[in-house]
């Protein structure tokens, strides 16, 4: 895991160096950024669904896991003032636990994408950079990755293994980064025979810093824009696995309130109501988000 | 090859391997460069010229180039034989090289200061921003105005000129023994290509060792070098000083070069060219390579290559009848 966040780390610096080099200031990336926007919209939505789950633990009105079981007078009860999205068959706050399932969501999500990103460009960047042997056998692993059905991959492995949460982020994103590695592979095979590569060799420079300071931030803009659109299909794939009762049970997630909410669809629609309205929302604003950094950050749609 | 020789190029061969058969881009160049020289070398497009130039810095694509003979002198040590990671340290250092095309040889996304401290950082143990601080004192070496600012700008914010110039610093941001400048006005308007020579003409008078100008302008080398080496298809045909080689060319080729050049102060004539094609290079012409080209050509040109002889003083040609034709054009 170590290495991994040392790589998540170095990305996140090249993206930050890239938007400061992209030849103009922040500014400016905001400034086409904001003409989009859908753009906008998702990333309101994604800040305010950021905001619920970090201040999770004050804002939630009820502990998620309360169950009042005995309690008959508190389950299915209906939205009302004291339960603004109603009670489930246990008796627990479905508010609250929309609110802390919001971690669970994000959390997999952005570190499935990270994952994905950190093994997608790092592969795809050497396969790119060298070509020959090394891209074959690479791009070759990848399309044996591409030739299986990646849901039932994470199926069987989370079956084995168990749900939980790292598990389920670990698996997520170690599935989906194929598509990051052949983005980043095509940059790069475009860049490494752009004569300022050739300028840098001259000047001394080692293989290393050519991928990582001359080509990377030059390449990363695809990547970046198919990382926001991983976000949201994880999230997608881990409500999906919770909802198949393989999630982590000892956290709230919306695809588990899904699964909860299947026996009694009729008798309390808000069960399955307020969970699906939420993932629909979260992924529409990641993917949303992509859009608008494809349009702020793609060279050849700027300044039409 | 002597004491103060900088850089001796011995027999360089570099041939590439392309689907249609064997390209023999550079094939056979030798060249020696005197400490406080510099040398031109000039040629039509496909000469060889940049490709010499390429593969003394070890920066020929391979595949399909390779270098496959000869050596590269420099201060004695041969590039040729050092291992990638001793190349690049003599890359910068010790041997340096600008572009033709400023706007390409430049990152798009990084400031032209970092750019040129990168350059710095790669071959001295200093801070970061002590790094900058050289790449600023070396773009203010290449006369850009304000240079703390300019330091911050990215390459599409500045001027063609202004991009040459921070080519032009970064490969004299190490103190290099040799700058080879690749065709250094090329992609500039006179004036500017004005500018950039003076500015050639004084580093070369005050930095440096020794200088390689590659151009395909004769009167661009003429402004600064003292030397001058002809190539056509991939082999030096004469060598000689500028001097010498615009008032007595002794090469059938440099001859038509210089016919062709137009002067104002010989009246109204009509210009003359070099008739023909610059040869395919998979199939050279056998024997001397201009030959069918050549008005003074004979049998035994098609018959072997003939060697750079030595002419009278310090001069070198390549051409077996270079005496008579010599005489012939003095009657």
């Amino acid at each position: 895991m170590s290495s991994d966040n040392l790589q998540i780390e170095s990305s996140a610096q090249t993206i930050r160096r890239s938007l400061k080099h992209q030849g103009e200031s922040f500014a400016e990336f905001w400034r086409r950024f904001r003409k989009n926007r859908a753009a906008v919209l998702g990333l309101s939505i994604v800040i305010a669904f950021s905001s619920i789950a970090i201040l999770a633990p004050v804002i939630s009105p009820y502990n998620p896991f309360d169950i009042h079981i005995q309690d008959f007078t508190q389950v299915y009860l209906p939205p009302d003032n004291l339960h603004p999205m109603g009670t489930d068959q246990l008796g627990r706050d479905v508010l609250s636990r929309i609110i802390w399932g919001a971690r669970v969501s994000l959390m997999v999500g952005l570190a499935a994408a990270a994952i994905s990103a950190a093994v997608g460009m790092t592969l795809g960047a050497v396969a790119g950079y060298y070509s020959g042997r090394i891209d074959n056998a690479i791009m070759r692993f990848v399309d044996m990755f591409l030739t299986i059905p990646t849901f039932f991959l994470i199926l069987t492995i989370v079956a084995i293994f168990g749900g939980s949460l790292r598990n389920v982020m670990l698996v997520i994103g170690l599935t989906i980064w194929p598509s990051t590695a052949r983005l980043m592979r095509a940059e790069f095979l475009s860049f490494r025979e752009k004569e300022f590569v050739q300028a840098a060799r001259s000047i001394g420079a080692g293989d290393r810093h050519i991928m990582f300071r001359e080509i990377a931030p030059n390449a990363i803009f695809p990547a970046i824009v198919n990382g926001s659109l991983q976000v949201g299909s994880a999230i997608l794939t881990e409500s999906a696995l919770s909802f198949l009762g393989l999630g982590d049970p000892n956290n709230v997630s919306w695809g588990f309130m899904l699964n909860d909410a299947l026996g009694s669809f009729l008798r309390a629609w808000w069960l399955s109501v307020f969970p699906g309205i939420m993932i629909t929302l979260v992924v529409v604003a990641f993917n949303l988000i992509g859009d608008g950094l494809n349009d702020a950050l793609n060279p050849f749609l700027k300044e039409r | 090859m002597t004491e103060d020789t900088v850089l001796s190029v011995r027999d360089l061969k570099t041939y590439f391997y392309t689907r249609k058969g064997v390209v023999k881009a550079v094939d056979g160049v030798s060249f020696d460069l005197h400490k406080k020289e510099a040398l031109g070398i000039v040629g039509e497009s496909g000469s060889g010229k940049s490709m010499t130039c390429f593969s003394i810095m070890r920066l020929v694509p391979d595949p399909p180039g390779r270098i496959v003979g000869g050596e590269v002198l420099l201060n004695g040590q041969d590039l040729l034989r050092l291992s990638s990671r001793e190349i690049r340290k003599v890359r910068g250092r010790g041997i340096s090289m600008s572009f033709q095309d400023p706007m390409t040889y430049l990152n798009p996304v990084m400031r032209v200061g970092d750019q040129i401290a990168e350059a710095i950082l790669l071959h001295n143990n200093v801070s970061k921003a002590r790094a900058f601080e050289m790449a600023v004192e070396a773009m203010r070496l290449t006369e850009i105005n304000n240079p703390e600012k300019r330091a911050h700008d990215y390459p599409h914010q500045l001027s063609g000129g202004m991009r040459q110039r921070i080519l032009i610093s970064m490969a004299l941001a190490c103190d290099p023994d040799v700058m080879i400048a690749d065709e250094p006005t090329t992609a500039l308007d006179v004036v500017v290509q004005k500018e950039i020579l003076n500015l050639l003409r004084d580093l070369r008078n005050e930095l440096l060792t020794g200088m390689i100008i590659v151009s395909h302008d004769l009167g661009v080398v003429a402004e600064v070098c003292e030397k001058v080496a002809v190539m056509y298809a991939g082999s030096i045909v004469e060598i000689a000083t500028t001097q010498e080689l615009f008032e007595n060319p002794l090469h059938p080729y440099t001859i038509g070069l210089m016919e062709s050049i137009p002067r104002p102060d010989r009246g109204k004539q009509r210009l003359l060219t070099i008739q023909g094609a610059v040869p395919d290079l998979i199939n050279p012409p056998s024997g001397c390579k201009f030959h069918p080209r050549c008005p003074y050509a004979v049998t035994e040109c098609r018959i072997g290559l003939p060697g750079l002889e030595k002419a009278e003083g310090d001069r070198y040609v390549r051409c077996i009848k270079y005496a008579e034709i010599q005489k012939t054009r003095r009657s």
